[in-house]
């Protein structure tokens, strides 16, 4: 099902974010041993900010399809934010045995680093740009001194850590195996050697998440050619899919240390045990924790014993976040889904050089977007037997 | 109620002291962020109440500031309605402690923060 993939990741790109995008699509062709007029579907995601430090594209999809010369009888846009890449595949397979469209275009990323001049993320864009709205309670909301994403994972962490006894060291046990991976990752941004008691003796920035446990927004893109053609890559299909929505901001939801992959995992009816690798949203220490709970790895509130007892580097006995995550990469665009995605690919196709798990059948992929954890998509890809 | 009407209610409230909540008159369910229809049952028959303003602390986190400082920024339960809202504390407040509702000014209106019970 997938022809093709890239990804192309920059601390700080010195272009436009519509020549960074070019250039993923490009490769991704390339892979492919296609062309641009094969293609006849677009599946993408837009942030605010992300294109060039804009506020806001008027119909993005033009736009990219404009810029890209891509004629296209499929056109979807998704709205999940970190968790939209793993949806867009599975939009663009569904449109594809539906007949609407024979090769789609999944495209994910952006430019941080103009967001990030500005001193603010994209859950905080308001901060930068007064017009836009984060939530529709920004009246009573926005006037807390706050630090949007990172404050609202850390009163998860914080609660969690209350609740269940989970410990700094447990979670900072995530970071340093994931900086593992990363070293035999080539295309990693951070790979010099890191222990959890280095992740824990980092500065501060929200009790009780240290820095490097927070992920390093970038500027990128992946691309991912969804097709009918075969090519030189493995046939995949997806096993398990399911999306998880929740519309409560934490304050009114029942409890915070849970993440909508409670229902997109359950909806995606594929026992986690029996994957051979893992790629888990890992924009923070905790989201990954959480995550390894509502995917029923561990049960709720055993997680950090979940990743002290087991090794979840590449060659461990649960491969977790294979190329060391985003927390690594770096988060293109304020979004992590397109890492995961393309690290499962490489996985798949025994391409992983320098950090290949061996005999990697079936990945558990999990995106998590919004800074409220609005958003889970669950997405297993393996071959179907 | 309309949203513009909510904002005003809420804000004659904040500007007198007074932490508002909107309580459903159908199924009793009590929240904060305001809107015209109960996010439980879709009734739009709702009534601004006046809380208490006891409260304790579901969650928090102390955020290192850029120019050295810090801030308590959490989720506090009140009676029946939990809010996002910085925690005036010194150091040693936790999950489960007694807060009291305290108001802040900014731009000219008033916002409810949260004094933690010494």
């Amino acid at each position: 099902m997938f022809a093709g993939f890239a990804g192309r990741i920059y601390r700080k790109y010195e272009g436009s974010a519509f020549d960074l995008m070019s250039e993923a699509v490009a490769e991704a062709l390339e892979m492919a041993g296609m062309e641009m007029k094969q293609l006849d579907g677009l599946v993408t995601t837009e942030l605010p900010g992300i294109f060039d430090g804009k506020a806001n594209l008027l119909m993005f999809t033009n736009q990219i399809r404009q810029y890209l010369g891509l004629k296209a009888r499929y056109v979807d846009a998704l709205d999940f934010g970190g968790a939209s890449a793993l949806a867009s595949v599975h939009r663009a397979y569904k449109a594809i045995r539906a007949g609407e469209a024979e090769s789609v275009l999944c495209l994910i990323g952006g430019k941080a680093s103009d967001v990030r001049a500005k001193g603010v993320t994209v859950d905080s864009i308001d901060r930068a740009y007064p017009d836009v709205a984060v939530s529709p309670f920004d009246e009573f909301l926005r006037v807390n001194d706050d630090l949007n994403p990172v404050s609202d994972y850390a009163l998860a962490a914080f609660r969690h850590s209350r609740l269940f006894g989970t410990t700094d060291g447990q979670r900072a046990t995530i970071a340093a195996q994931q900086r593992f991976n990363a070293k035999g990752n080539a295309k990693a941004l951070f790979k010099s050697d890191l222990t959890p008691e280095q992740v824990v003796a980092s500065p501060m920035v929200a009790e009780p998440l240290h820095l490097l446990e927070i992920v390093y927004p970038v500027d990128g893109f992946h691309a991912f050619i969804v097709s009918k053609r075969q090519t030189r890559l493995r046939t995949l299909d997806i096993l398990g899919y399911g999306e998880g929505h929740w519309h409560e901001l934490p304050p009114e939801q029942e409890d915070i240390v849970s993440t909508p992959a409670v229902e997109s995992s359950r909806r995606a009816s594929f026992e986690a045990g029996r994957a051979d690798a893992y790629e888990l949203y890992d924009s923070f220490t905790i989201t990954t924790l959480m995550q390894i709970e509502d995917i029923k790895l561990a049960t709720k509130g055993k997680g950090g014993e979940f990743v002290e007892k087991h090794d979840l580097t590449y060659r461990g006995d649960v491969p977790l976040n294979t190329g060391g995550g985003s927390l690594n990469m770096g988060q293109p665009g304020f979004m992590s889904g397109g890492v995961l995605l393309e690290e499962a690919l490489l996985q798949l196709n025994g391409m992983a050089e320098g950090h290949q798990v061996s005999g990697v059948n079936r990945v558990y992929l999990n995106g998590i977007g919004g800074w409220s954890r609005s958003h889970s998509v669950t997405l297993v890809l393996g071959e179907k037997n | 109620m309309k949203l513009e009407e909510l904002w005003r209610a809420y804000h004659e409230r904040l500007d007198a002291n007074r932490l508002p909540y909107l309580e459903c008159k159908a199924c009793k369910h009590r929240f904060y962020y305001p809107r015209m229809l109960c996010p439980r049952c879709s009734s739009t028959s709702l009534e601004v109440k006046e809380s208490d303003g006891r409260g304790k602390i579901f969650s928090l986190t102390r955020i290192q500031k850029k120019d050295g400082g810090r801030t308590t920024y959490g989720i506090v339960e009140f009676d029946g309605f939990r809010i996002y809202c910085n925690v005036l504390e010194d150091g040693k407040a936790d999950v489960g402690g007694d807060v009291s509702v305290a108001f802040v000014e900014l731009k000219g209106r008033k916002y409810p923060v949260a004094r933690a019970d010494a």
